[in-house]
C-alpha cells in the first residue's frame, strides 16, 4: 500500500515517486481539481493506446529521468565478425526434403583467384547425386556467400562441389561438401516389422558388454540384440518377440491419423508464437520493446516508419520462344512476354534469363544483378507485402 | 489394467539470459514471468495433488540454461525485487480501483496471487525452484528429463561429432549435478533429430527421445504402430512421437482450448493500459512500457473489444476443457486399444511456457485433467515414458526421419534468409575448439590456460542456443539475438587468440566468466 494515503486522498498527488519534487505545484492544483471527481483516477483504459500520443506529451516532460548515461559496462563491443575466414571449406544441408542449402567460407580474394585460374573466368556450384546425374550447376561471383536450391526430391543423396572447368573440360574441384540426405516425406514403402526386447533396468554399456563379441560389423546394439533373440542367443532376461501385427495396421493408423493431415498441423513453438506476437502487433502496440531499443527516454511516442521494396521483373521475346530464369524454364503468354514479382529483401540477387528461337538457332541472354542493403535507424520498420516468393539467385 | 496409456510432457526452456553488466534487462523479464506464471503454479499444482493422494505422472524437461539461471543468486535477487515492485503496484491498484467492484476484485486476485508466489519461493523453496522440482522426481511422480547443454539445433551441427556430443554430455553433467542422478530421457532441441543422432545418446546412457509424428510416421522400415508405440533405434534408444489429436487440441491458435473468449487475454496488460505517470515505475527504466503480467481482461471475442477477466468463470471453463481433453483421450485410446491389439500410448509434448505465461489457465486445466484422469475413468493411465518402457520392452527397430517441430517440420526455422549467417562462424568456431581441445588435452594443467578453455567452451555452447537463429526468424527482438550470437562467437575467437598465443587476459576472461557463469565444472575435454 502507498505510504501514509488517507483514504480520500487523491490518486493525483501519489502518482509522483517519492524525491520527485518538480512540479509539485502543478500536481497541487491537479488534486484539487480532481478532488470533486468521484470514480478514482487514473483510469484504466477500455481499449488499447490511441496511435497518436501527442495529447499526452505534457504528462510526459515532468518524468523525463535526469540520471547521466550510464557507462558502458567493460568489454561491451568486441568488434564485428570477419566476412569470412578462408578456410575453402564448403558445406550443404538438406533443409528439407525440397531444398538444399550450400555456403561456403572463401574470402573474395579466393574466389577472385579461382575465378582468373579459370580459362572461362567463371566458378561454379554444382550439386550432383553421388554417381549419378547433376542437378545444378550456378556461376557464383566473389563475395556470394551462399545458395538455397530446390531439388523437390525426398530422401535423395546429394553432394555439392566447387570449382571450375579446365581447357580440357574437365571439372577443377576447389571444395567438396560431405554427402547429405533429403528427409522423406511420406511414410516409407518398407513394411518390413522386427521386434526387439531392450530391458529398461540394464544399461546400454550393460547389454553391449553382453553381446560384444556377437555384434557384427555396422551393426547397432538393437539389431544385433533382434538377431540374437531371434536365434534363441542365451541372455540373462526375457525376450518376447512380437513377430505378427495384424495386417494392414500402418495403413489403419495412417488413416486414423488423417493422412495429409499430418503435414497441416504440423504447428509447433514457432506457429504458436508467431500468431500471437502478430496478433499483438495488430492490437496497436508498439511491439515487443528490447532492452536493446532505443526509444526518446521517458516519452512513449508513438512516431513510426515503415519501409519495404518489391522487385518486378517483366520482358517479351517471340511468342514460341523458350525463356529460361536462373536455368528453370518459365512460362510465356501467348504474345510472349513474362513478368515476375518477388519480394526484395536485404542481399545480393544475379537473375541470368536466357531465350532461345522456337527454331532454337538463335540466342540472346541477360543477367540481371541486384542487391539491396537496408541501413536504418531503430524504430523502421518493414512495410508488410503481399505474400510473394524470393528472388531467385541470391548469393549473399 | 488400463487399455491405454497417456504420458504429458512439458518442455521448460527458456535461453540463459543474465546480464549482471546493467541493474534490469528486458529480457531477463522471461524468466521471471516464466517463474511467477509457469514454474511456481506447476509446482503448486504438484504439491496439491501430492496432498490429496492423487496418482499422476508427468514428465518436464528442464534444461541445462534455465536450470542455470533457476540456480542462479542475481536472478533470484532481481525475481525477489521484481516480486516486491509488482506488489507495489498491486496495493497501489487496490487503492485505486477500491470504487470499481469489478477490477477491485482483479486487482485483489493479482495481490493474492503475487504474495503466494513470495511466500513459494522465498519462504517454501528458498529460492531454490531446481530443489523444488527434484523434491517431485525423488517423489516419484514427475520425471525430469535433459536437453542439448544450450539448446543447439543439433542437425546443423552434425558434421562436427565433438559438437553433438558435447551438447549432449555436458547436459548429462549438468542434470547430475541439479538432481542427483542421470538422466533417462532427453528432449532433443526443437525435437531435431537426423539419423545417427542416437549413438550419442547411447554413449549418454539416454534412453529415449520425442519426435513431431512426422518424424515417427516417416520412418524407416514404416512404423506399425504410427506414433502410439515407440520406436527402438538401431543404438537402442527409443523414439516416442507426438499425437497430432492431442496437440491439436492444445495448441491450436484457431481450434486449441487457450483461445476460449473466457480465458485471460494476454495483451491487455496494465504496462500498456494505464496512464504513463501512473504505471511509469513499473516499466521499463527507459520509460518504454512492457508488460506488468497485471492483466484484468478476457479474450472475449476477435474484436479489440474485451470484458473484465472473471477468474472463477475461468477456472470453472478449465474444468470442462479438462473433461473434454480426457473423454477424448479415453475414446481415443479404446479405438487405438482395438485397432492395435495392444496398449498405445499417447503422447502429448507441450512447451511448458504455453501453461500459465500464454495460456494462464493452463494450470488449472492441467490440474483438473490429473484429478478427473485419476478418479473419474479407467480407461487410460498417465505415465512417463521411462516407465512405459519399464513396462512394456519390446518393440519395432525402425530409424527415424530427420525431422524437428519447428514450422514445416524440418529445418527451415533456424536455417533461412534472416538466420543463416550465423552459421558458418558457429562452425567456425567449433572447428576451433576442437583444435584447441585437441591441443591441449594431453599438456600439463595450467590453471589460467584451463579456465580459459572452458570459458571458451562456455561461449561456443551459448552461441549455438537455437533460441538466437529462432527469434532472428520470428522477427521480435531481433537486435538483442544478434547482439548475443555475435558477443559469444567474438569473445570465443578472442579467447581462441589469446589461448594460442599462450596470452591470456585475465581481466578479459574474468569479464567473461562474470558475465556467463553457466555449466562451472564443465570439461573443455569433450572437445577432444
Amino acid at each position: 500500500m502507498p505510504k501514509s494515503a488517507p483514504k480520500n486522498k487523491k490518486p493525483a498527488a501519489r502518482k509522483n515517486p517519492p524525491g520527485k519534487n518538480g512540479g509539485a505545484k502543478k500536481s497541487v492544483s491537479i488534486k484539487k481539481k480532481r478532488e470533486t471527481k468521484p470514480t478514482p483516477s487514473p483510469r484504466l483504459r477500455e481499449s488499447p493506446l490511441p496511435v497518436d500520443q501527442s495529447a499526452h506529451k505534457f504528462v510526459l516532460q515532468p518524468f523525463t529521468p535526469s540520471a547521466p548515461e550510464p557507462e558502458m559496462p567493460a568489454f561491451e563491443f568486441l568488434g564485428e565478425l570477419p566476412e569470412s575466414y578462408g578456410t575453402r571449406r564448403l558445406f550443404l544441408a538438406a533443409r528439407d526434403p525440397r531444398w538444399l542449402y550450400a555456403y561456403w567460407d572463401f574470402s573474395w580474394q579466393q574466389l577472385r583467384d579461382a575465378e582468373q585460374e579459370s580459362p572461362e573466368g567463371k566458378v561454379f556450384l554444382q550439386i550432383f547425386i553421388p554417381g549419378s546425374e547433376r542437378i545444378h550447376q550456378i556461376q557464383i561471383f566473389p563475395g556470394s556467400k551462399e545458395w538455397y536450391l530446390p531439388v523437390h526430391r525426398p530422401a535423395t543423396l546429394f553432394q555439392a562441389e566447387l570449382g571450375y572447368y579446365r581447357q580440357d573440360g574437365s571439372f577443377h574441384s576447389l571444395a567438396i561438401s560431405d554427402e547429405v540426405l533429403t528427409p522423406r516425406d511420406d511414410p516409407s514403402p518398407n513394411r518390413e516389422v522386427e521386434f526387439v526386447t531392450i530391458p529398461f533396468h540394464y544399461s546400454f554399456r550393460q547389454l553391449l558388454d553382453l553381446i560384444r563379441d556377437q555384434i557384427r560389423p555396422g551393426e547397432g546394439l538393437a539389431k544385433a540384440l533382434a538377431r540374437l533373440q531371434r536365434e534363441g542367443y542365451p541372455l540373462p532376461f526375457p525376450y518376447a518377440l512380437r513377430r505378427v501385427v495384424p495386417s494392414g495396421l500402418a495403413d489403419r493408423i495412417l488413416e486414423y491419423l488423417g493422412g495429409d493431415l499430418i503435414r497441416r498441423i504440423r504447428i509447433g513453438s514457432l506457429e504458436i508464437t508467431e500468431t500471437l506476437r502478430r496478433r499483438l502487433l495488430e492490437l496497436g502496440s508498439s511491439g515487443v520493446p528490447s532492452s536493446l531499443s532505443s526509444g526518446p527516454r521517458g516519452q512513449d511516442r508513438t512516431f513510426s516508419m515503415h519501409v519495404n521494396a518489391e522487385l518486378i521483373i517483366y520482358g517479351g521475346t517471340v511468342p514460341g520462344a523458350k525463356v529460361t530464369v536462373d536455368g528453370r524454364e518459365i512460362h510465356l503468354r501467348p504474345d510472349g512476354t513474362f513478368s515476375y514479382h518477388f519480394t526484395f529483401p536485404d542481399g545480393r540477387f544475379h537473375i541470368p534469363i536466357a531465350a532461345s528461337a522456337p527454331d532454337g538457332l538463335e540466342e540472346r541472354s541477360v543477367l540481371l544483378s541486384f542487391l539491396r542493403l537496408t541501413d536504418a535507424t531503430p524504430g523502421v520498420d518493414p512495410t508488410r507485402q503481399p505474400p510473394l516468393p524470393e528472388p531467385i539467385g541470391r548469393t549473399a | 489394467m488400463p487399455q491405454g496409456y497417456v504420458a504429458p510432457i512439458l518442455h521448460a526452456h527458456l535461453p540463459f539470459v543474465r546480464h549482471p553488466e546493467y541493474p534490469e534487462f528486458l529480457e531477463e523479464d522471461w524468466f521471471y514471468e516464466a517463474i511467477t506464471e509457469t514454474y511456481l503454479p506447476l509446482l503448486d499444482m504438484m504439491e496439491g495433488l501430492v496432498r490429496d493422494g492423487v496418482p499422476f505422472r508427468l514428465t518436464m524437461s528442464l534444461t541445462p540454461p534455465l536450470c542455470a539461471m533457476m540456480r542462479d543468486p542475481l536472478l533470484q535477487d532481481r525475481y525477489v525485487h521484481g516480486l516486491e515492485k509488482l506488489l507495489e503496484l498491486t496495493a497501489k491498484e487496490l487503492d485505486r480501483t477500491r470504487h470499481d467492484p469489478v477490477f477491485h476484485e482483479l486487482a485483489r486476485f493479482y495481490h493474492d496471487r503475487l504474495h503466494q508466489c513470495r511466500q513459494m519461493f522465498c519462504d517454501r523453496y528458498r529460492r531454490d525452484l531446481v530443489g523444488a522440482f527434484r523434491k517431485f522426481q525423488d517423489a516419484g511422480v514427475l520425471e525430469i528429463i535433459t536437453c542439448g547443454a544450450t539448446h543447439g539445433f543439433l542437425p546443423l551441427m552434425r558434421e562436427f561429432p565433438q559438437a553433438v556430443r558435447a551438447q549432449v554430455q555436458v547436459a548429462r553433467n549438468d542434470y547430475r549435478s541439479c538432481f542427483g542422478r542421470d538422466p533417462r530421457g532427453i528432449w532433443l532441441p526443437e525435437c531435431a533429430y537426423y539419423p545417427g543422432l542416437e549413438n550419442y545418446l547411447q554413449e549418454a546412457e539416454i534412453r529415449w527421445f520425442i519426435l513431431d509424428a512426422h518424424g515417427v510416421l516417416y520412418a524407416e522400415p514404416r512404423p506399425a504402430y504410427g506414433v502410439f508405440a515407440p520406436l527402438f533405434t538401431q543404438a537402442g534408444p527409443a523414439a516416442f512421437g507426438r499425437d497430432i489429436e492431442s496437440s491439436k487440441q492444445v495448441w491450436s491458435a484457431e481450434e486449441g482450448y487457450p483461445g476460449d473468449g473466457d480465458y485471460r487475454d494476454f495483451y491487455r496488460d496494465c504496462g500498456f493500459d494505464l496512464e504513463y505517470d501512473y504505471i511509469r515505475p513499473y516499466i521499463q527504466p527507459n520509460g518504454i512500457r512492457k508488460f506488468t503480467g497485471l492483466k484484468y481482461y478476457r479474450i472475449t471475442g476477435r474484436t479489440p473489444h474485451k470484458e473484465p477477466y472473471r477468474p472463477w468463470v475461468a477456472r470453472e471453463r478449465a474444468a470442462q476443457h479438462a473433461g473434454n481433453f480426457m473423454f477424448n483421450r479415453e475414446k481415443q485410446v479404446q479405438h487405438l486399444r482395438g485397432v492395435m491389439g495392444v496398449e498405445p500410448i499417447v503422447v502429448c509434448p507441450y512447451d511448458a511456457e504455453l501453461y500459465g505465461h500464454w495460456w494462464y489457465e493452463g494450470p488449472m486445466f492441467l490440474d483438473y485433467l490429473f484429478r478427473k484422469t485419476a478418479y473419474d475413468q479407467k480407461t487410460f493411465e498417465m505415465i512417463t515414458p521411462s516407465e512405459f518402457l519399464t513396462r512394456h520392452d519390446t518393440h519395432q527397430i525402425a530409424t527415424p526421419s530427420a525431422s524437428s517441430w519447428g514450422n514445416e517440420g524440418h529445418w527451415s526455422v533456424w536455417l533461412e534468409g534472416s538466420n543463416a549467417w550465423i552459421y558458418p562462424h558457429l562452425h567456425m568456431a567449433t572447428v576451433r575448439m576442437i583444435e584447441l581441445a585437441g591441443r591441449f588435452c594431453q599438456t600439463q594443467p595450467h590453471h589460467l590456460r584451463d579456465r580459459a578453455l572452458r570459458q571458451a567452451a562456455r561461449e561456443l555452447l551459448l552461441a549455438q542456443s537455437s533460441d538466437w537463429a529462432f527469434i532472428m526468424k520470428t522477427g521480435t527482438m531481433v537486435p538483442y539475438a544478434v547482439k548475443r550470437t555475435k558477443d559469444h562467437l567474438l569473445r570465443f575467437n578472442r579467447l581462441y587468440d589469446q589461448i594460442l598465443a599462450d596470452r591470456v587476459d585475465e581481466s578479459f576472461l574474468g569479464n567473461c566468466e562474470w558475465r556467463n557463469p553457466i555449466f562451472l565444472d564443465l570439461d573443455w575435454r569433450v572437445y577432444a
